[in-house]
């Protein structure tokens, strides 16, 4: 299994990257970084394919920015979601990052337009109303 | 007391002589309204009537009452007269100012006569004008709406109360009781002047004059203890009011801290769940794709189930691995060089199939375990995203209200002190007791009193029983036994009179008031109190502050007293009522005009159309008995009657 390299970084692409700042910059993510996470969860939730030609702004490096069984889930998820999207097989740890931040921007992309004119509540609730659990949790035949 | 004719000659702004009659009262039909315009003479008909029985105009100040047109000859005479009734007897006062000239102006010379039953002339005129209306009675018999507040007024001036009381006939009995006071006085000091002589009783004279010492001494310091306590008394009173008031803001400070309590809780409340929220956010990622890592996981969990060729090329060298460093075999037989030799072989052998390439490799335990917990994590997660937003969006709105009431709160505490109120009760208790103890002085000091009495009355009696020896003895002991006597049934008399006296006009001044009031079923009555001074008594017993009434309400008031005052005094007179209704709105007016007809007397009212509209002239119309319009003839600056239309 791939792994992200610890010394490389994560990056958005610099057209996203003034509407993370000011998302940061209001307090609805700790770091630029989260809504890139969140963008590749919602990328992959709804079937996005890749952002492409686009001009990379790095973020912060991998190494301190998660904690390991995170970042095992999204490294496991990024290389799923390759083999999903009928991507070339990943030869290294420097392509799993890129795909994985190639997938986060897609996502990132689209909640932009889905979050255009909503405030930090809104934004917030959008967030925590769609990911709202059940009171049931699901299956656990994956334990 | 009727009023009859009164004559005007050169009075203000009356040139000339003029006339007005007035009829005889009759019980109903009262009202003599005499109609004028601002400036036309209204206010002149009332200081005429006042000039009449009291004079009450400075010598410097007499020419600027004489008519101009008559004043410019600088030689005349102004005069007015009343013709009136009393206890069916007629009679005349006549007050004047002749005029002579004396260098620019003139000089007046004031005179005033009195005459009975139109031709006999009385002497000692002012005293028995005195008799008449009192002087300092006037106040309340010409009625002027304009100062008539300061009767309402919690304390009345020096004067005003024994002026009250002149009206009620209350002097004449009190004096009544200070000259049997003064012949107890003569009588007893001839009984100890008759003993001394004798040579008798030194001793019991001696005591009874160290009784009456004492006796004033105690009498003095009952007094000022009195005065003391009513000083606290008075003070407590107001210390109550605020303490009333500052108990309100004590509480409300109180809510204050209470209200910034609750506000802390819901901030820590507002922390955990923004805490809360945090996390969820943090989370959400992950759980947006739970689906996909389920099926990677159970994906890898195949994998596991078989290893790839590399796996397991890797586990069997760690076996031989293990087996090497040992110098028996598993089986427990020496392994010897023959067979080192093929496991080294092997070794080697498996080294070619063990691959690092990642993607040969397949799942190892730790990864899957990691993915697996991290399902796990998820799954597990209680955080309710929707109920977190709504209950984050329920606190903001009460924390916005408490701020709103802290706001609210602290404007309204603003330049209110909690020293303040500590030291306010503080006051409050140290008052009390100062005024529990002077409580028990004066009672301390009443039963001195009594016993002084007493043994006062013991010597006296001795004193007397030692004087009947000879025959001018016996007549002042006997003589002096029965002024005694007199003595104490008229100062219970005077108590009486004057309870009683304060009563009927209590009764008396909350009839009319009634009448008047646009309040009535909330003012109950009007309490007199022993000085005279008045109070607005609510149903329910309180007391309404005389700051509390408005104007209208204290000229209704002071109206409803004066009217009472006379009706129970030893001779009413006649009312001369001059705009007697500034502060009076349509209800109050429309009552007081009622209330005329039963007065008891006749009333003058001075009025301008807008004092006694016409609606209302109409309305009153059957109890006038006279009616009168001031005119001004303007060319000529003078002012003249007419009957009124």
């Amino acid at each position: 299994m791939l792994h992200f390299k610890l010394s490389d970084r994560y990056f958005i692409s610099e057209d996203l990257h003034g509407f993370a700042t000011k998302l940061t910059e209001e307090g609805v993510f700790p770091r630029r970084l989260d809504l890139l996470f969140l963008g590749f969860g919602y990328a992959v939730q709804n079937q996005l394919p890749l952002a492409n030609d686009l001009k990379k702004r790095d973020l912060t490096q991998v190494g301190p920015s998660l904690d390991e069984d995170d970042r095992f889930a999204y490294e496991a998820l990024t290389a799923w979601y390759a083999k999903k999207l009928g991507v070339t097989e990943l030869s290294d740890d420097a392509q799993l990052l890129d795909l994985f931040c190639r997938v986060g921007i897609a996502g990132v992309q689209a909640l932009q337009k889905r979050w255009e004119g909503k405030g930090k509540s809104q934004i917030i609730a959008d967030v925590l109303e769609k990911l709202a659990l059940p009171k049931e949790s699901g299956s656990d035949s994956a334990l | 007391m009727d009023f009859r004719r009164l004559t005007l000659k050169d009075w203000l702004v009356y040139g000339g002589e003029l006339t007005l009659n007035f009829p005889a009262f009759q019980p109903g039909s009262n009202l003599i309204v005499i109609h004028g315009r601002n400036g036309y003479g209204k206010t002149s008909l009332m200081r005429a009537l006042q000039f009449v029985f009291h004079g009450g105009v400075n010598r410097d100040d007499l020419a600027d009452s004489w008519n101009e047109h008559a004043r410019a000859k600088r030689q005349g005479r102004l005069e007015v007269s009343l013709d009136f009734v009393n206890h069916s007897r007629t009679g005349r006062i006549v007050r004047y100012v002749d005029f002579e000239p004396r260098g620019s102006a003139s000089r007046p010379t004031l005179g005033v006569k009195l005459f009975l039953n139109d031709h006999e002339e009385l002497d000692q005129v002012e005293d028995k004008i005195q008799q008449l209306i009192p002087r300092d009675c006037g106040q309340f018999v010409f009625f002027d709406g304009a100062e008539i507040t300061r009767y309402a007024r919690k304390q009345h001036e020096d004067g005003v109360r024994e002026a009250i009381e002149q009206v009620l006939g209350i002097p004449a009995v009190r004096n009544l009781r200070t000259d049997l006071t003064r012949l107890i006085s003569v009588l007893e000091d001839e009984q100890q002047d008759m003993l001394r002589a004798k040579g008798m009783a030194d001793n019991l004279l001696e005591r009874l004059q160290d009784l009456r010492s004492e006796e004033a001494s105690t009498r003095e310091r009952r007094t000022h203890f009195t005065e003391q306590r009513k000083a606290i008394s008075e003070t407590l009173d107001k210390l109550d009011k605020e303490s009333g008031e500052l108990h309100a803001i004590d509480a409300e400070r109180k809510r204050l801290d209470d209200t910034r309590r609750r506000k802390a809780d819901y901030e820590e409340r507002r922390k955990t769940i923004e805490a809360n929220i945090e996390q969820a956010v943090s989370q959400a990622p992950l759980l947006l794709v739970i689906d996909p890592l389920t099926h990677i996981i159970q994906d890898m969990e195949v994998k596991m189930g078989t290893p790839s060729r590399s796996v397991r090329a890797e586990h069997l060298k760690v076996a031989l691995e293990e087996l090497l460093s040992h110098d028996d075999c598993f089986c427990g037989k020496a392994l010897d060089d023959q067979a080192v030799d093929v496991i080294r072989t092997h070794i080697a052998k498996l080294d070619g199939q063990i691959t690092t390439n990642v993607r040969e490799r397949g799942p190892n335990i730790t990864e899957l375990g990691s993915l697996k917990s991290t399902l796990k994590r998820l799954r597990s997660s209680q955080l309710d995203g929707k109920a977190l937003v709504e209950n984050r969006a329920r606190l903001l709105d009460s924390i916005e209200e408490i701020e709103q009431d802290i706001a609210d709160l602290e404007q309204h505490l603003r330049g209110h002190d909690v020293v303040e109120i500590r030291e306010l009760y503080q006051q409050i208790g140290t008052y009390k007791s100062q005024s529990a103890e002077l409580d028990e002085k004066i009672r301390a000091l009443e039963s001195n009193l009594d016993s002084n009495l007493q043994e006062q009355k013991d010597v006296q009696r001795q004193i007397d029983e030692m004087t009947i020896e000879d025959q001018r003895g016996t007549q002042v002991t006997r003589i002096l036994g029965i002024t005694r006597k007199l003595l104490s049934a008229v100062n219970e008399m005077v108590d009486d009179l004057v309870e009683g006296k304060r009563v009927e006009i209590e009764r008396r001044a909350s009839e009319i008031f009634h009448q008047i009031t646009n309040k009535p079923q909330e003012y109950a009555h009007i309490r007199v109190k022993p000085d005279y001074s008045l109070e607005v008594v609510r149903v329910d017993g309180s007391a309404v502050e005389n700051d509390r009434l408005s104007a209208g309400e204290k000229e209704v008031l002071a109206y409803s007293f004066i009217t009472a005052l006379n009706l129970t005094g030893e001779n009413p007179v006649p009312f001369v009522m001059d705009t007697p209704f500034g502060h009076l709105d349509a209800g109050h007016r429309e009552g007081l005009l009622k209330s005329l007809p039963n007065l008891g007397v006749q009333v003058l009212l001075l009025a301008t159309d807008r004092d006694l509209p016409a609606a209302e002239r109409d309305a009153i119309s059957s109890t006038i008995a006279e009616e009168y319009v001031i005119k001004r003839n303007q060319l000529e600056a003078r002012s003249y009657f007419e009957g009124a239309p």
